[in-house]
């Protein structure tokens, strides 16, 4: 039997002879228009949700009024087909800007999430001393991930930019990017700059796009390169096979894929998956005779060489990386299979099952929405898959986007356990791209259709049905304290952080120099890692040095001989553990006595206890915050004494 | 085949590719050579200036490098990559330059680590050089081989062609993202916010706050321990800081009236027990009308003539 071989790539869209207009006309002009007012009324309602007192919770509906006046027109004209090419573009750019203004806003001029810290510093240190892979006590795992601080660290040298500034013209920009990689993947798999913005659209509203994606972290450089990876793999399987631009994407989804490598683990990991799925698809495709060889063969050797990379890079240079993840992963399916089994046989020894939006204090209407979510992204997805079976599913890269929107609703049950939430909400940001693009394809045949009427009802329901999925997209991936900025919040990452430790940080830094041994409580040890450098200390079982902190009583003399060995020379209290449980649910970490089981703050013992220890100097002092300087040729301990190694305590006053 | 065509843009011609005025004809171009000299050529400029920018440039204006250190080794990659086989122009194209750009430098840094050489600026620099000039030294030499038929020329792709965008076409969009930034850039600085917490502080200072054990002093003389205060409040506040030696003599106190965000660093003195070996010196701040009570600021003095 013959071979069914597709025809060559047609872009009837692209080579027809025609003549474009040359201006989007006045409906373009305000939408621009749109742009800056939304801009600005998402400005003001940042303002207010800066300002809110508890409870109120204005600031949510204005800041969905102003992401409303830009992003429904914007999606009005997306998914018009009469909108020129260049606007679509310009609309996509657009997009892609204004999802990074919230984050901006919330926390302008410094990091405001906890791994923004971490890395901010790794890009810090690096720039400073030119060395990859230097140790990370923060996010220990950030150290053997070198790839995008030695990008910011790289601008920096050429640019003169601070770090800060440098990260969020970065994120802005691979923002843009982002968008654009799902429109050349829509457009290239389909044809059609129709689907090419309405797939960047759908993503740019999708899960963590203005959330999680918008922090200086290593998944958002990644998640990046990922997306270019899928742009170079797909273009590869839709190239001619002699065409030498094949091997152009081929040398291009390699160099991408090494970097990714080096860029962040599960990213790395999420792109040979999908790889290994458009592989399989087109394996498919070869079996059913409907693509030739050279698909299955090149796109197995890029999954070979990507695997190889993947492989040399977690065994070479990234060997903490199976004990970092190992516990997410193990307990976050073991949990869900635990929700499953028992929910199937009725109960049981189940494990205790994440309550969805305990506590929250986001609007009742978002977290009904985020609900919502779900279902209304399956119904999408099978209208899209019914066009596609309809119009008949010739390409392996089709089969490919479909398999990868597939993994979106596998990991939903995830969702239920406290540990597993966290890796599937991650994972949204990957196969999310699948679902933009699948949906995409059902989306446009809505606007399609050929009874005016029906076209712009079909239209409008779209754009509502849009708007849900962002609001509840964005309520599923971020609580209210990590969107706005506001009132202190005690033990919060983003609104724990005060000028008060922040300029006892400066102080440090400048009194104490850097790179000083250090252990407080969590936030202070972000902020003095990121002002002062510190080393920060790394407690454990048999480290317990939380004890400075959490204990009632001096540190025992085990602790004191482990301290004077690791070096460890100043510790930072702040004052209000001892009023306040920390929203996080711990103080220091996650391993701590009565993480995440707190039902009361520290005693006010854990403050006086330091009255009692002659070998604490205390050199800072303010409202909330202490800092103590560790003598430790002071410590008398029995060990010491043996040792003979110098003591002044015990000695006659 | 389409797996789906849009029958409505079938007709229709895109704007980023070429069109009446700047129109070109690929063919001509991809024989000829001379386009791809042209870019090899200014790729070579583009790294010029950007060499001499990041290096000659003050600080204060070497963000004008910006767009160059974003773009310039992807593009150079893109160029040597597909030449003119890219099937896309324009804002694709641009994406995909900032995109390799992400992997160019992190690659010359992990390179250089082969080396065993540190990432500094002129590893980077020197690095994004020699990247882009061979990169400008493929795209020359496929010129080249082309001019003399050396290489048999393969046709340029359908889909390829300069992206041709007037520039009076961007202007109102242009301008509406750049207000758009500006609007949120001064609304952070021009609406309201929570004012930072107010609070006082006290530190040591000078060589004191250096101290990281018992310091040895002559028991005879007055010492002067330096201290630094600062006033983070709105409000005038009178600060009054003390020292006391535990179960020894009491030193002096100072006043001083600080205005709002105002430092102060002074002095308290006094002397130590004669053939003490660990007094405990506490230094105190009290603040006028602020109800928070602080706690001492605590070092250990000894006398330098016991053998301790």
């Amino acid at each position: 039997m013959p071979i069914l071989i597709t025809a060559p790539d047609q872009r009837p869209d692209e080579v027809q002879p025609g003549r474009p207009r040359t201006s989007g006309g006045w409906s373009m002009n305000l939408v621009w228009l749109s742009f800056v007012l939304g801009a600005a009324i998402v400005s003001y309602a940042h303002s207010i949700g800066n300002r809110a007192l508890e409870g109120q919770k204005t600031h949510f509906t204005i800041f969905w009024i102003g992401v409303f006046t830009f992003l429904l027109p914007a999606l009005w004209k997306l998914l018009s087909r009469k909108t020129r090419d260049l606007d679509r573009y310009l609309l996509v750019i657009a997009i892609g800007l204004y999802s990074y203004f919230p984050k901006f806003l919330a926390y302008p001029g410094r990091p405001a999430f906890f791994d923004e810290y971490a890395h901010t510093v790794q890009t810090d240190r690096l720039f400073d001393t030119g060395l990859l892979f230097l140790p990370n006590n923060q996010v220990v795992i950030i150290g053997d991930y070198p790839v995008m601080h030695a990008f910011v660290a790289s601008i920096r040298h050429l640019t003169g930019l601070s770090t800060y500034v440098a990260s969020v013209i970065m994120i802005m920009t691979l923002h843009v990017i982002a968008l654009i990689a799902i429109f050349a993947i829509a457009a290239r798999i389909t044809d059609s700059r129709h689907v090419g913005g309405i797939a960047a659209a759908f993503y740019g509203i999708g899960p963590g796009f203005w959330g999680f994606n918008t922090m200086f972290a290593y998944e958002t450089f990644a998640i990046i390169l990922f997306l270019w990876s899928m742009v170079a793999l797909v273009h590869m399987l839709m190239s001619e096979s002699t065409a030498w631009s094949r091997t152009g994407w081929l040398i291009i989804g390699i160099i991408i894929s090494f970097t990714l490598s080096g860029t962040h683990h599960l990213s790395s990991y999420l792109n040979l998956i999908v790889i290994g799925a458009f592989v399989a698809a087109s394996l498919y495709m070869l079996i059913r005779k409907r693509e030739l060889p050279e698909n299955f063969w090149e796109g197995l050797i890029f999954f070979m060489v990507t695997l190889a990379f993947v492989g040399w890079w977690f065994i070479n240079q990234a060997p903490n990386t199976k004990d970092y993840l190992q516990p997410y992963i193990q307990g976050g399916l073991s949990d869900t299979f635990g929700f499953l089994s028992t929910s199937e046989s009725g109960g049981g020894d189940a494990p205790a099952q994440r309550k969805l939006f305990e506590g929250s204090t986001i609007p009742l209407y978002e977290q009904i929405l985020s609900f919502a979510t779900p279902v209304i992204s399956m119904l999408v997805a099978g209208l899209s898959l019914l066009v596609q079976w309809k119009r008949g599913l010739k390409r392996s890269t089709a089969l490919g986007i479909t398999l990868t929107a597939g993994v979106y609703f596998i990991v939903y049950p995830m969702m239920l356990s406290a540990q597993g939430a966290e890796g599937a909400r991650r994972s949204w940001s990957f196969t999310s791209a699948g679902l933009a693009i699948v949906a995409a394809i059902g989306i446009q045949a809505v606007t399609l259709w050929k009874r005016p009427t029906l076209r712009v009802m079909g239209t409008f329901a779209v754009m509502g049905t849009m708007a849900i999925l962002m609001i509840g997209n964005l309520a599923v991936g971020l609580n209210e304290v990590y969107r706005f900025s506001g009132r202190f919040i005690y033990g919060s990452d983003t609104r724990s952080v005060t000028n008060e430790i922040v300029d006892a940080a400066d102080w440090f830094a400048r009194t104490q120099g850097v790179d000083q041994k250090l252990i407080g409580d969590r936030t202070s040890q972000i902020v003095f890692h990121q002002h002062a450098h510190v080393q920060l200390g790394v407690p454990d079982g048999a480290y317990p040095i939380w004890d400075f902190i959490l204990s009632d009583t001096p540190p025992s003399e085990y602790l004191l001989d482990r301290v004077a060995e690791e070096g460890l020379r100043y510790v930072v209290v702040d004052k209000r553990g001892t009023t306040n449980i920390p929203m996080i649910g711990f103080y220091l970490d996650q391993k701590e006595p009565l993480a995440g089981g707190r039902k009361a703050p520290l005693s006010r013992a854990t403050l006086d206890k330091w009255e009692k220890m002659d070998y604490a100097l205390r050199i800072y002092e303010s409202n909330e915050m202490m800092i103590f300087r560790l003598d430790q040729s002071a410590f008398d301990t029995s060990y010491r004494q043996v040792g003979n190694i110098g003591s002044t305590i015990g000695s006659s006053r | 085949m389409a797996i789906i065509t849009d029958p409505i843009l079938e007709n229709r011609r895109p704007v980023d590719e070429p069109v009446a005025g700047r129109s070109v004809d690929p063919d001509t171009l991809d024989n000829d050579g001379f386009f791809a000299l042209d870019r090899a050529r200014s790729l070579l400029v583009m790294a010029a200036v950007l060499t001499l920018g990041s290096v000659l440039l003050p600080t204060s204006v070497r963000w004008l490098t910006l767009p160059l250190a974003f773009a310039l080794p992807g593009h150079a990659m893109v160029c040597a990559i597909f030449g003119r086989h890219l099937e896309f122009g324009g804002v694709r194209r641009a994406a995909l330059s900032i995109a390799l750009t992400l992997t160019s430098y992190p690659i010359i840094a992990l390179s250089a680590l082969v080396f065993e050489m540190r990432m500094t600026k002129t590893v980077i620099v020197v690095g994004t050089d020699m990247l882009v000039g061979g990169c400008a030294t493929v795209v020359a030499r496929r010129a080249w081989l082309r001019q003399r038929g050396l290489a048999e020329a393969e046709p340029v792709s359908d889909h390829y062609a300069d992206a041709t965008i007037r520039i009076r076409e961007l202007i109102i969009p242009g301008t509406a993202m750049v207000t758009a930034i500006l609007v949120v850039l001064a609304s952070v600085v021009v609406l309201p916010r929570r004012p930072p917490d107010e609070y006082s502080s006290i530190a040591l200072d000078g060589t004191w706050a250096l101290a990281s054990r018992v310091v040895p002093v002559d028991p005879g003389r007055s010492i002067e321990v330096q201290f630094e205060v600062a006033n983070r409040t709105r409000e005038v506040h009178d600060y009054t800081v003390s020292g006391q030696v535990v179960d020894g003599p009491s030193w002096s106190a100072v006043t001083k009236r600080l205005r709002p965000q105002e430092v102060w660093k002074g002095t308290v003195s006094g002397p130590v027990k004669a053939g003490s070996c660990r007094s405990r010196l506490n230094i105190q701040l009290s603040v006028t009308g602020e109800s928070v009570r602080h706690s001492p600021l605590a070092i250990f003095l000894s006398d330098r003539s016991v053998e301790c």
